[in-house]
C-alpha cells in the first residue's frame, strides 16, 4: 500500500472539488444574503486541505493499482463530506448544528440520500439551500466519475478508481476511452437536469426552485429546498414532471447514451433491465393504489392516484420527495413502500438501492433451481437481454446480496442498541443503506431527532449503500493491507 | 484515430499496448475469451468486447462503423480474412491490415485486392522476424539493423567498446576517422538515458550508438565502436519453430548450422525441409549435446524456440559454454531486462517490437515509408515523404537546420532520387525528398506529422 499515492490523488482531487463553493457563491451575490464569507472560507479551507495532502509528495509520480484505487475512493467520499461540512458549520443562520449534524447532512447530501436533520428550510438563506441541492447533484453521478471526466491527469490510475466507484454487474464501456466515457455519462446527466429544470419553471416553479429541485431530481436524491418537499407546491404538473425525471433518471444511462446514439426508443424496450424496473413501478403503483382507496384515505379517486403514483415513483427509485405524510397512510402501505427501495434503480443510474438487474438474476436464479427440481435432468442458463451470464457474475450478485444483507442487520442492530425504537430502527437504516432519504416513524420528516451515535451510524449506512459495499467492506478486510 | 483490434493474443495485445500510449488513438478490442481481455481491461484505457471477430453482430457491438481502421490478428489466417471481407462490404472501413501466415496465400498476393480479399497491409511476422534476424547476422557487431529505402540505408544500434577508436573522443572525429564513409549518429544512450549527439559530445565506453549509414559502409563504420568481428562461420539453432525453419533456409548455404529441436517429427520434418543443416533431436539445455557438437567454437548461438524462459536460460548457457555470441528470442519485456543485465545474452529480439513497427507506418498521417519502434516503443525511426510545393508545405524549400523540429527529433539524412545525402546542414527540403528522422520521445510523433502534412 502507496499511501503517499493515496494522499497525493485526495489531495488533487479535493482541490478541484473546492470550485463546488463557488455556484453557491455566485447565488449568494444575487441574492445578496451575506452569507458569501462562509463560501469563500470554505473554498479556501478546501483548497488548503488539499495542498496540505498534496504539496509533500507532488513530485511522486507513481501508477496506483486496485487497492490503493479502492482507498482512495473510499478516503475521498468521507473526505469530501468532512470539507463539505464547511459551510453548514461556518454559517451563522443555522443555529445549534452539531458537528455530527453538519457530518449527516452533507453525506446524506453527496450520496443522495436526501436524509436532513435541518428544520424550517424555508426559512435559511438561498445560497445554503442551494449548496445542499448541489451537494446531490455533485453526488448523483458519482464525484470520481466527474473527477475523470474533468481530470485527464488521472491517467491510467483514473480506471482503478472508476472501477472502485461503482461496481455495477455488467460496466459497460460506452467509448474506448474511459474520460470519454465519463464525459458522455456526464452530457446525458446535464442534459436531463437542464430539461427537468425547464419543466418545473414552466410548471410555475421561481427560477431558483425549478433549478435546486432539477438537481436532486435527477441526482435521485431527494434534498428539497422547503419543508414539505414536493407536497409544498401542491401542484399536479410539478408532481408529474418530477416522476417523469426520477423514472428517467433511475434508467441505466448507458441505455440512454446507446438509444440516443441510435435515435431509437426501441433500445429500451430490448433491455430486460428496463422492462422489469418499468413493471416493478407498474406493479407497485397498482398495489399501493388498491390498497389506498381500499382504506379510503383520500376522499376522491383522483387524490388517491396522484399521491399514490407520486409517493411509489419517488419511494422505488430511492428518491424521496414526499407529496403527502405517507408514513401516516395505512402502516402496511409505508412498509411495502420501503420494501420496494430494496429493489431501488437500475445499475449504471443516478439510483440507490440493490439495483433491478441483481434483483432479476437472483429471481431468475431461483426460476432456474425450481425448474431444476421437477425436471432434474433439464439444461437450464441464466440469461439476461437473451444471452446466459457466466457462472462468475452469478456469484458475485449472490456474493453482493449476502454482504448487503449482513451490512443491513448490522446496522440495524447498531440503531437498536444506539437507542432506536424498532421501526425507526428498520426504517432508517433501509432509507439510509438505499439512498432513499425519509424513514418512518421517527424519522418519518426529519433525522434531528435521533441521536448523536445514530447519526454517525446511518452516515457510515449511506456511504455503504453509496459505493455498493463491496469497496467499503473490502478495507476492513486483513488482505486488504497485508502487503 | 479509431482502431479495432480483433484478437487479442500476442499480436493483438501488444499493439493494444503500443497504441494506447499514444493519447490520440482510441482503441477497441474483440476477443472470444474473456479471460484474455481481462488484463487489459484492467492495465490500458481501451474498450473490450467479448466474442467471435468475424461476425457482424459482434463487430456492431465494438462499434465498427466509426472505425477508421480494422487490425485482425486472430489466429486463423481465414478468420482475419472474412473479418477483413466483413469491414469491407458491410461497414465500408478504410483501411484494413491482417495477419496472414500461410505461404500458400502470399505466394498469390492478387487475391489481396478489394473485390476478393480487401486487405491493404499484411502483417506476416515470422517473416519479419526473420528478416531482422538475417540483418543482425550480416552485421557482426550491430545488435540491430533497420532497413530504410529497401537497404539503400541502414539505422544501426551497437555498443561502443573500450579500446577502439572513438571510445572517448567527440562524435565529429568519426569523420576523420573515416573521409570515405558518410555516417551520422542519431542518437545516443548511456545507462538507458538518451543524451543530445552533437558533433562535440563524447562517446563512452558502453554507450548505445545508432548510426544511419549506407549498407555497404556498415562494417566499416562498426569497427569505429568495437573490434572487428569476423562474419559468423559455425551458427547454431535452438528451436526448429517456424521462425528457426526461416532463418535456417536463409542462412544454411552461406554458414555451417546446426540445429537442435526437441520434438522428434518436427526434427524430422526439419531435415526433409532443409538441406545443408545438420538437424539435431534433443534437448537445447542439454550440455552434454551442446558440447559433443562443438558449442566452443560457435560464432552465433541463436535461441529461438516458442517460450521466453528457454530462449533466455539455453542461451546464457551456450554463452558460459564458450558460445561467441548469443542472440535470444524473447517476448516479454521483463525478461528482454533480465537476459540484459545478466550479460551472457548479447542481443535480445523483440517479436513484438518488430511485428509493431511493421504496422505502425500504415498509423501515421502523412506519408510515411518506414516507421520503426525503437527502446521498447519509447523512441522511433521514421521514414516521411516531402509533398507539395513551397506554398502548400511548410518543409519544402527549407533548410534542414532551420526546421521548426520539436526537440529531441533529429533528422538523420535525406534520401533524393535514390541518392543518400547526408551531414550537411544546409541542405534545403525539395518535394519528393525521403526524410529520416529518429524521435527520441515518441509524444513529438504528431507535431511532426503536422509539420509535413500538406496543405490542401
Amino acid at each position: 500500500m502507496q499511501l503517499s499515492i493515496v494522499a497525493k490523488t485526495i489531495g488533487l482531487l479535493l482541490m478541484v472539488f473546492s470550485f463546488a463553493q463557488v455556484p453557491p457563491l455566485i447565488v449568494d451575490l444575487i441574492y445578496s444574503e451575506g452569507e458569501y464569507l462562509s463560501f469563500i472560507y470554505s473554498f479556501a479551507l478546501t483548497v488548503l486541505g488539499g495542498l496540505i495532502l498534496w504539496w509533500p509528495f507532488k513530485e511522486i509520480k507513481k501508477d496506483f493499482r486496485l487497492r490503493e484505487g479502492v482507498l482512495i475512493v473510499v478516503c475521498f467520499w468521507i473526505v469530501l463530506s468532512l470539507f463539505g461540512t464547511l459551510p453548514f458549520i461556518i454559517t451563522d443562520s443555522i443555529s445549534s448544528l452539531s458537528f455530527s449534524e453538519a457530518f449527516f447532512e452533507s453525506m446524506s447530501g453527496l450520496t443522495t440520500t436526501g436524509a436532513t436533520v435541518l428544520n424550517q428550510l424555508d426559512e435559511l438563506p438561498k445560497s445554503i439551500l442551494f449548496y445542499r441541492q448541489q451537494l446531490q447533484w455533485l453526488g448523483g453521478m458519482g464525484i470520481i466519475v466527474l473527477a475523470v471526466a474533468v481530470l485527464p491527469l488521472l491517467g491510467v490510475g483514473g480506471m482503478e478508481l472508476y472501477h472502485a466507484e461503482s461496481s455495477g454487474i455488467a460496466k459497460d464501456r460506452l467509448t474506448p476511452k474511459l474520460r470519454n466515457t465519463a464525459i458522455a455519462l456526464w452530457k446525458i446527466y446535464v442534459s436531463l437536469t437542464v430539461l427537468c429544470a425547464v419543466g418545473y419553471f414552466l410548471s410555475g416553479m421561481s427560477i431558483f426552485d425549478a433549478v435546486s429541485h432539477s438537481f436532486s431530481t435527477v441526482a435521485i436524491g431527494g434534498f428539497s429546498t422547503h419543508d414539505g418537499s414536493i407536497g409544498y407546491f401542491d401542484s399536479v404538473t410539478i408532481e408529474t414532471i418530477a416522476m417523469i425525471f426520477m423514472f428517467l433518471a433511475g434508467i441505466n444511462f448507458s441505455l440512454h447514451f446507446v438509444a440516443w446514439n441510435n435515435r431509437s426508443l426501441f433500445d429500451y424496450i430490448k433491455d430486460s433491465e428496463f422492462k422489469t424496473y418499468a413493471m416493478v413501478l407498474i406493479c407497485s403503483s397498482i398495489i399501493v393504489i388498491t390498497a389506498l382507496s381500499l382504506n379510503g384515505e383520500y376522499q376522491s379517486a383522483n387524490e388517491t392516484v396522484r399521491h399514490s403514483l407520486f409517493q411509489t415513483i419517488s419511494i422505488a427509485t430511492t428518491t424521496g420527495f414526499t407529496s403527502q405524510n405517507y408514513s401516516s397512510w395505512p402502516a402496511a402501505i409505508p412498509v411495502f413502500l420501503i420494501m420496494m427501495s430494496f429493489i431501488g434503480a437500475c445499475v449504471g443510474s443516478t439510483g440507490g438501492g440493490i439495483k433491478v438487474v441483481r434483483i432479476l438474476v437472483m429471481f431468475r436464479l431461483g426460476m432456474k433451481e425450481i425448474h431444476k427440481f421437477i425436471r432434474p435432468n433439464a439444461q437450464v442458463s441464466v440469461k439476461l437481454n437473451k444471452s446466459s451470464i457466466n457462472e462468475k457474475a452469478l456469484v458475485s450478485v449472490l456474493g453482493f446480496f449476502s454482504l448487503y444483507a449482513i451490512s443491513f442487520f448490522l446496522i440495524l442492530m447498531l440503531l437498536m442498541f444506539a437507542g432506536l425504537d424498532q421501526v425507526t430502527a428498520y426504517s432508517a437504516t433501509a432509507a439510509t443503506m438505499n439512498n432513499l432519504g425519509p424513514g418512518l416513524g421517527d424519522v418519518a420528516q426529519n433525522y434531528s431527532s435521533v441521536g448523536e451515535a445514530a447519526k454517525w451510524i446511518l452516515s457510515f449506512s449511506m456511504l455503504i449503500g453509496r459505493l455498493e459495499v463491496l469497496t467499503i467492506i473490502a478495507i476492513f478486510h486483513k488482505a486488504f493491507w497485508r502487503q | 484515430m479509431k482502431i479495432l483490434i480483433l484478437g487479442a493474443g500476442q499480436v493483438g495485445s501488444t499493439l493494444a499496448r503500443y497504441l494506447c500510449l499514444d493519447d490520440d488513438n482510441d482503441i477497441t478490442i474483440v476477443d472470444q475469451k474473456e479471460e484474455m481481455l481481462i488484463p487489459l481491461q484492467r492495465h490500458l484505457d481501451i474498450k473490450t468486447v467479448v466474442g467471435y471477430g468475424a461476425y457482424p453482430s459482434i463487430l456492431e457491438k465494438a462499434g465498427i462503423k466509426s472505425m477508421d481502421m480494422v487490425i485482425a490478428v486472430m489466429n486463423s489466417d481465414e478468420r482475419n480474412m472474412v473479418a477483413c471481407r466483413m469491414a469491407h462490404t458491410l461497414y465500408h472501413v478504410e483501411k484494413k491490415i491482417a495477419r496472414i501466415r500461410t505461404t500458400e496465400y502470399l505466394l498469390r498476393p492478387e487475391i489481396f485486392s478489394n473485390d476478393a480479399l480487401p486487405i491493404d497491409f499484411l502483417i506476416t511476422p515470422e517473416n519479419l522476424i526473420t528478416d531482422y534476424i538475417q540483418g543482425i547476422v550480416d552485421e557482426p557487431g550491430a545488435s540491430q539493423v533497420f532497413d530504410f529505402e529497401n537497404g539503400l540505408v541502414q539505422l544501426v544500434e551497437t555498443r561502443a567498446f573500450i579500446g577502439t577508436p572513438i571510445v572517448n573522443r567527440p562524435i565529429k572525429e568519426l569523420q576523420e576517422h573515416m573521409p570515405d564513409v558518410k555516417i551520422r549518429i542519431v542518437s545516443l544512450y548511456r545507462n538507458e538515458r538518451a543524451i543530445p549527439a552533437k558533433s562535440d559530445t563524447v562517446i563512452r565506453e558502453g554507450d548505445h550508438v545508432y548510426f544511419l549509414a549506407k549498407k555497404n559502409d556498415i562494417s566499416r563504420a562498426l569497427k569505429e565502436f568495437r573490434r572487428a568481428e569476423n562474419s559468423y562461420q559455425k551458427i547454431f539453432i535452438a528451436g526448429g519453430g517456424s521462425v528457426g525453419l526461416n532463418v535456417a533456409k536463409l542462412l544454411e548455404e552461406s554458414h555451417n548450422l546446426r540445429i537442435i529441436e526437441l520434438d522428434e517429427n518436427r526434427a524430422k520434418y526439419l531435415s526433409e525441409e532443409l538441406n545443408n543443416t545438420l538437424v539435431l533431436q534433443g534437448n537445447a539445455s542439454d550440455e552434454d549435446l551442446l558440447k559433443e557438437e562443438g558449442i566452443e567454437n560457435t560464432d552465433l548461438f541463436l535461441a529461438l524456440t516458442d517460450s521466453d524462459e528457454v530462449n533466455v536460460i539455453v542461451s546464457i548457457l551456450a554463452k558460459r559454454l564458450g558460445a561467441h555470441k548469443t542472440i535470444a528470442l524473447v517476448k516479454r519485456d521483463v525478461y528482454a531486462n533480465l537476459a540484459e543485465q545478466s550479460g551472457d545474452v548479447d542481443i535480445i529480439v523483440s517479436p513484438d517490437q518488430i511485428t509493431v513497427s511493421g504496422i505502425l507506418s500504415h498509423l501515421r498521417k502523412g506519408d510515411f515509408m518506414q516507421v520503426h519502434s525503437l527502446q521498447h516503443g519509447k523512441s522511433e525511426a521514421i521514414e516521411i515523404v516531402v509533398h507539395g510545393n513551397e506554398n502548400t508545405s511548410q518543409v519544402v524549400g527549407v533548410c534542414v537546420k532551420d526546421l521548426p523540429l520539436p526537440e529531441g527529433v533529429v533528422v538523420g539524412a535525406i534520401v533524393r532520387d535514390e541518392e543518400l545525402l547526408m551531414g550537411s546542414k544546409k541542405l534545403v527540403i525539395e518535394s519528393g525528398d525521403h526524410v529520416l528522422m529518429v524521435l527520441i520521445d515518441v509524444g513529438k510523433i504528431h507535431e511532426v506529422e503536422a509539420l509535413f502534412l500538406e496543405n490542401e
